[in-house]
């Protein structure tokens, strides 16, 4: 008797998917604040703010997809179905990216983090011992996704669910007790960046911040009543992630400390934002903004080094578990080799995708690390990149590969809007203008418009800015789609053009599974409606 | 914790949050206002309020509807 292949169980509950996008997004402005504030000084809120309507722009785009095909692969699946084979590969590549260096980079902030505590951990006073911190925890990581979803999403939630406590609390008291309208006017009036420059690279590292939410939607193929759950946990989220961003950098900008300041290295007085964004505290800002608010500053000292820790580890641990689902989604798609495809019997997790993506992310940590633990590369790294570091490095690219898969997200479902009207969707992003396109009546969204003009410009700002991103982000999606036509050349599949889907049958099978059945007759119906319309437009 | 999660207490806790969200928006509204009027340079607090506030009326939302469906 034959037996089906072992599939991904649904078991990511309404919270567990709220915590999987927290886990994502939510650490990442502890590593964005400080560098954000040096970069674009008093309009680092502004900065903020741009980015941030982008990434609202970009949440309303994923949670309208992910509901209408709650799939795992997530923007890859969106970019593929509305784009075709080649543009899908291209963004689900730029997303593999992204995840990985989300593996390394937080699992090494992480670290970083817990050296406030503990100094032997400190990567510039001990490196070799930072380095097998970070490498022990990346292979910690990669055997509890291993395990199973279950066991790692419980993780996440409970860590979830302490940090926003303890986030609301800082910004609680920090809003009520420090924070003064006038000073942030003054702050923004006197320290406005001289360059338009500075902005736009203060605007390319602010996105950093807002990386992730596609975690919601890697998730969507295991989450239990997907087009009913996901609309509900991403407004939450979209919402949280922008007020956290936005009060932290108002909060630099505006907030009066609740004891003075050090003096700066030629003995003048400085203004907060620019204590927070110095070389010494813009890896901990979140920390040392928050011992500074009145009250709670004490105590805050004391646990938001540990809790900036676990947020960082759980956002690291979502990297392990999004780069997964995604090459899994995309070798199911015959887009990456059927290797990234096989799944654990017992555990019925993508166990070969999770051990070569973190084998990815282990060599980017050497990457990162190697100036530190050879001192005799320091100088070919000069050299070769600048003057940029290992981990500035990552942060270029993982901004470079947000914002080109976004780009295509967007793309992609005006593409669906208009040759897939007929699945149902839960949720629609608003302000949509209806006609009639090949004899049916469809919505064009504004909003991803808006959207897709606010991230190509932000990609545009990653190219300008960043010296390293502008080469070695191209160099991946070059060398990737090498690649990609060298399996599809292999495999005799058409390299440029899509292979036939029949998206109707697998939209029907796709709501069956997820246990949304009232939708999947829905489904049916508008098919059958569309079908008659299309007749009807093409009979003279 | 699943629970916890489909428990009464925790979408009043919820809903609660949500609520304090929403008064901490409209004081950060009503006092960037007062202070220093309507300036561009307030615009990022301006939406930081409205933000708060809409988060607690997505909650109340939320609460409504679940307990509309028990």
């Amino acid at each position: 008797m034959a037996t089906s292949a072992p599939t991904l169980r649904r078991s990511v509950t309404p919270w567990g998917s709220f915590s999987w996008g927290y886990s994502d997004v939510g650490a990442d402005i502890f590593v964005g604040l400080g560098l954000v504030l040096g970069a674009a000084a008093g309009a680092s809120n502004i900065a903020f703010l741009f980015a941030g309507v982008v990434y609202v722009c970009v949440g309303l785009a994923y949670t309208e997809l992910a509901a209408a095909y709650p799939v795992a692969g997530g923007g890859q699946y969106f970019v593929m179905r509305g784009l075709g084979d080649i543009f899908g590969f291209i963004a689900g590549w730029a997303v593999l990216l992204d995840f990985t260096i989300d593996i390394t980079l937080f699992a090494w902030s992480c670290i970083d983090y817990m050296s406030k505590l503990l100094p032997i951990l400190a990567f510039t006073v001990h490196p070799w011992t930072h380095f097998w911190m970070v490498f022990a925890l990346i292979v910690g990581l990669a055997t509890l996704n291993f395990i199973g979803v279950r066991e790692s999403s419980a993780f996440n939630e409970i860590v979830s669910g302490l940090d926003i406590a303890s986030e609301c609390a800082i910004l609680f008291f920090g809003f009520v007790f420090a924070f003064r309208p006038e000073l942030l006017v003054h702050t923004m009036q006197h320290y406005w960046p001289a360059t338009p420059f500075n902005l736009m690279n203060g605007v390319s590292l602010a996105i950093i911040s807002f990386v992730g939410l596609e975690s919601i939607s890697q998730a969507a193929q295991e989450t239990q009543r997907p087009a009913s759950v996901i609309p509900r946990t991403s407004i939450s989220l979209i919402l949280t992630i922008l007020i956290f961003a936005l009060a932290y950098s108002n909060l630099a900008l505006g907030m009066q400390p609740s004891h003075a300041l050090p003096l700066d290295a030629h003995g003048h007085e400085q203004p907060l934002w620019a204590y927070l964004g110095n070389e010494d505290n813009n890896g901990a800002s979140v920390q040392v903004l928050a011992s500074l608010v009145p009250y709670y500053g004490a105590f805050a000292a004391l646990y938001v080094p540990v809790l900036g820790a676990i947020l960082l580890l759980i956002s690291s641990n979502s990297g392990v578990f999004g780069s997964s689902r995604i090459a899994y989604a995309m070798s199911q798609a015959n887009l990456l080799p059927s290797l990234f495809r096989r799944v654990h019997p017992k555990f019925r997790t993508p166990a070969v995708s999770i051990a070569i993506f973190c084998g990815f992310a282990i060599l980017e940590l050497i990457f990162a690390a190697l100036p530190s633990l050879s001192p005799g590369s320091k100088d070919v790294y000069a050299r070769l990149f600048r003057g940029e570091d290992g981990i500035t490095f990552l942060g270029d690219l993982y901004a470079f590969g947000a914002a080109a898969s976004y780009s295509f997200v967007f793309l992609a479902l005006i593409a669906l809007r208009l040759n897939d009207p007929a699945s149902p969707r839960k949720f629609k992003m608003p302000f949509n203008v209806p006609f009639t396109y090949k004899g049916a009546r469809v919505e064009f969204p504004l909003v991803a418009v808006v959207g897709f003009l606010g991230i190509f410009s932000i990609l545009f700002f990653v190219m300008l800015t960043h010296v390293i991103g502008r080469i070695a982000g191209p160099s991946w999606i070059v060398l990737g789609i090498i690649g990609y036509l060298a399996y599809r050349r292999y495999k005799k599949y058409p390299m440029f053009r899509s292979q036939s889907h029949d998206w109707r049958n697998q939209q029907t099978k796709i709501l069956q599974e997820a246990g949304e059945l009232e939708l999947m007759d829905e489904y049916l119906t508008n098919l059958k409606a569309l079908d008659e319309q299309r007749a009807k437009a093409a009979t003279p | 914790m699943r629970n916890v999660v489909r428990s009464e207490g925790y979408a009043r806790a919820r809903v609660g949050i949500g609520a304090a969200a929403a008064v901490l928006g409209a004081i950060t509204l009503y006092r960037t206002v007062a202070s220093v009027g309507l300036k561009f340079e307030a615009l990022p607090a301006y939406v930081l309020g409205a933000a708060l506030i809409a988060l607690g009326y997505v909650r109340w939302r939320e609460y409504r509807a679940a307990r509309s469906e028990s």
